[in-house]
């Protein structure tokens, strides 16, 4: 008997490759990506007169909203295990108006580690609270945002803080075009998304993550130290924040402490799509890139429709609606009326 | 007869779990003290602060019952900001108040039958649906202000503004901070002494208990949503009444500080916990540090600095109180 035949033998996955790929992350979001893509490309012409042209698209998408989808992969961890951080918006905002004075003094790279280590420290109180002192973390991190929105008025003095004599690698980092295709940050977003991937499914601390959303108890038993765990996600979440606003700093050049308001409900959202549950527990990297596609293409496909912004913001709110409905359902089976 | 399920539990009220059960009349009382002696002729703005609490107010009522069952509502603010567009266009169309009362009441009463709708019967996580929610309702009363107001029509524009502003013998006495009062003590009623109030707390404390003692625990979850959207039509209103038009920032922030009232007045986010006199004291902890600091002429910013600082504190002190019990 050879070593070999002892091993136990995986049962043939007697699923159809249609249901598996339905059981993936994000899967509905993905096909609701295709159909809204396709409806693009066939009704723009019609109701706009401009053609929409996906390649150039898919790349404008990525590249506006590049800084979006780093925090989005950052707060999946914290999502995994159940918590929440709403805080992201004004952290960013925060961030912004601190990482042009960063540049100013230390330069590029000194932007770049001071972000992460300033980022990872406000990551670091939200964890604190939220895992050390076992405070709500919905509550908690809504209170945080509204405490790092105004220490980032009051830090700007309500005014705008401006990039002297940008570098070329900085400009790079934010606006530069890899052979005149791929954007930088497309590239500094890939990476984060491979790295906290590799984080989540490969390594014993992304499983424990996993282990502490589905079930926080149990976890504790086995061993976990959910609150060091916990704390953890909050700090790379942060970190991602500060790479974040560096990346928008070396795009757009100055800070501004009204931009980011509000943008934690489009990185939740785009969260949420990609098949994180709110509960914990479940939910990828992978995933999340792609609800955050869904997310950049509507308001892209908006506006190449010609949608005023209210239509816009009615239109996404209810395409918004059915897709969690049917994600919920697709779990379910469809009993719309008979829950349990 | 059915016996009546109580969700509380019964026995004599003993001092220490008075403290701990209204805690939030020791804030407000002390914040007030505190206010009295720091600030010159405080006495002279303190009716602000009922004044300004009577919108607020019904909100965070309104988001109270939701989350004592358990859910959340962060699509509140823009509810009560559809529901001051729609009664501005009932009242330049009809020209009669109480029409538009009733029009922003069960265009309100729709949204929270809408949000119900997608949270307990399809199952969407309420967190989620009512962010989602949100962008319709932002979309829905931004449409009609367009980045302005919408003004009531000249003849109508004293009437409403009375009934926000005029005083009825002492100051701080409005029409609208009665309303407020009204709905605050038929709010307590149901809570107190209706089977549906205290299903709402067996929901919020344990769904799986209450389905088991045969309560329909989606129609009451249902319900509360219906009511949370009602309130914040009347809201709505008041809001509309307060400048005689519907501005476009009306539903701004509103949710954020609606939850802060409820979690200062001790409803817990995990539901089953709260009461509407609690909320009340959490409307005045957070209208009086507003009034103060907009009276002391401190800007807007700290305001928000402020009030999360104070959310956190609150959160600890809580947190904290019930670690000892363990």
């Amino acid at each position: 008997m050879s070593e070999k035949k002892n091993t136990v033998s995986v049962a043939k996955d007697p699923r159809s490759p249609w249901t598996k790929f339905l059981s993936l992350n994000g899967s509905g979001v993905f096909l609701a990506l295709v159909v809204w893509v396709i409806f693009l490309v066939i009704f723009c012409p019609i109701i706009n007169n401009v053609t929409f042209d996906v390649g150039t698209n898919i790349i404008s998408v990525f590249k506006q909203q590049a800084y979006l989808g780093v925090i989005a992969a950052g707060l999946t961890l914290v999502m995994i295990t159940g918590n929440i951080d709403l805080s992201v918006g004004s952290m960013l905002t925060l961030m912004t108006c601190i990482v042009p004075d960063l540049y100013n003094s230390m330069g590029f790279a000194g932007a770049l580690i001071g972000g992460l280590v300033i980022g990872g420290l406000f990551g670091l109180v939200n964890g604190a609270l939220v895992a050390g002192l076992g405070l709500n973390a919905f509550i908690t991190t809504i209170a945080m945002g509204c405490v790092y929105g105004s220490l980032a008025i009051i830090y700007s003095e309500g005014g705008y803080k401006v990039v002297q004599n940008a570098s070329s690698a900085f400009n790079f980092f934010g606006k530069g075009m890899i052979g005149g295709i791929i954007p930088a940050s497309v590239i500094t977003l890939a990476i984060v998304v491979v790295v906290l991937a590799f984080l989540l499914n490969r390594t014993v601390f992304g499983q424990r993550l996993y282990a502490i959303g589905a079930n926080p108890t149990a976890a504790r038993f086995s061993g976990v130290r959910s609150r060091r765990d916990l704390a953890l996600t909050y700090v790379i979440t942060g970190m991602m924040v500060g790479l974040s606003a560096v990346m928008t700093i070396a795009n757009v050049g100055n800070s501004n402490p009204q931009a980011a308001s509000g943008k934690e409900m489009d990185i939740v959202l785009a969260v949420v799509l990609g098949g994180t549950s709110v509960m914990g527990g479940k939910g990828s990297v992978w995933g999340t890139a792609i609800g955050f596609a869904f997310i950049g293409f509507l308001s892209n496909g908006f506006t190449a429709l010609g949608l005023s912004q209210y239509a816009q913001w009615v239109i996404t709110g209810i395409i918004l609606v059915a897709a969690l409905s049917a994600d919920v359902l697709k779990d379910k089976g469809v009993k719309l009326w008979k829950r349990k | 007869m059915e016996e009546k399920v109580m969700a509380r539990p019964l026995g004599k009220p003993n001092g220490k779990k008075l403290l701990s059960d209204y805690s939030s009349v020791l804030i407000v009382a002390v914040l007030w003290v505190i206010c009295f002696i720091a600030i010159n002729r405080f006495g002279k703005s303190f009716y602000q602060i009922f004044r300004e609490a009577s919108a607020y107010g019904l909100i965070a009522i309104g988001l109270s019952v939701v989350m004592i069952t358990g859910n959340i509502d962060l699509s509140v603010g823009y509810q009560a900001g559809v529901c001051a567009v729609v009664s501005i266009m009932t009242i330049n169309a009809t020209g009669s108040i109480p029409l538009a009362v009733i029009a922003a009441i069960v265009v309100g009463g729709v949204f929270g039958l809408v949000n119900g709708t997608v949270v307990t019967r399809i199952g969407v996580s309420p967190l989620i649906a009512t962010i989602a929610m949100n962008y319709i309702y932002k979309g829905l009363s931004y449409a009609k202000t367009k980045d302005g107001s919408l003004q009531a029509d000249s003849d109508y524009k004293d009437a409403l503004k009375n009934i926000y502003s005029n005083s009825l013998g002492v100051k701080v006495l409005t029409v609208s901070v009665i309303v407020l009062v009204v709905m605050l003590v038929l709010f307590f009623f149901i809570q107190k002494k209706t089977d549906f109030g205290n299903s709402l707390y067996i929901v919020g404390d344990n769904i799986e208990a209450g389905r088991f003692a045969g309560i329909k625990v989606d129609n009451v979850a249902h319900m509360a949503y219906i009511l949370c959207g009602a309130c914040c039509g009347l809201a709505g209103f008041l809001m509309a009444s307060k400048d005689g038009a519907a501005l476009y920032t009306q539903g701004d922030g509103k949710d954020t500080f609606a939850i802060s009232c409820c979690v200062i007045g001790g409803v817990a986010m995990t539901g089953g916990k709260g009461n509407m006199f609690n909320v009340l004291m959490g409307v005045l902890v957070m209208r009086t540090i507003t009034t103060v600091l907009s009276v002391k002429g401190v800007s807007s910013t700290y305001t928000d600095l402020i009030s999360g600082a104070l959310l956190i504190v609150v959160l600890i002190v809580d947190s904290l109180s019930h670690r000892d019990k363990k």
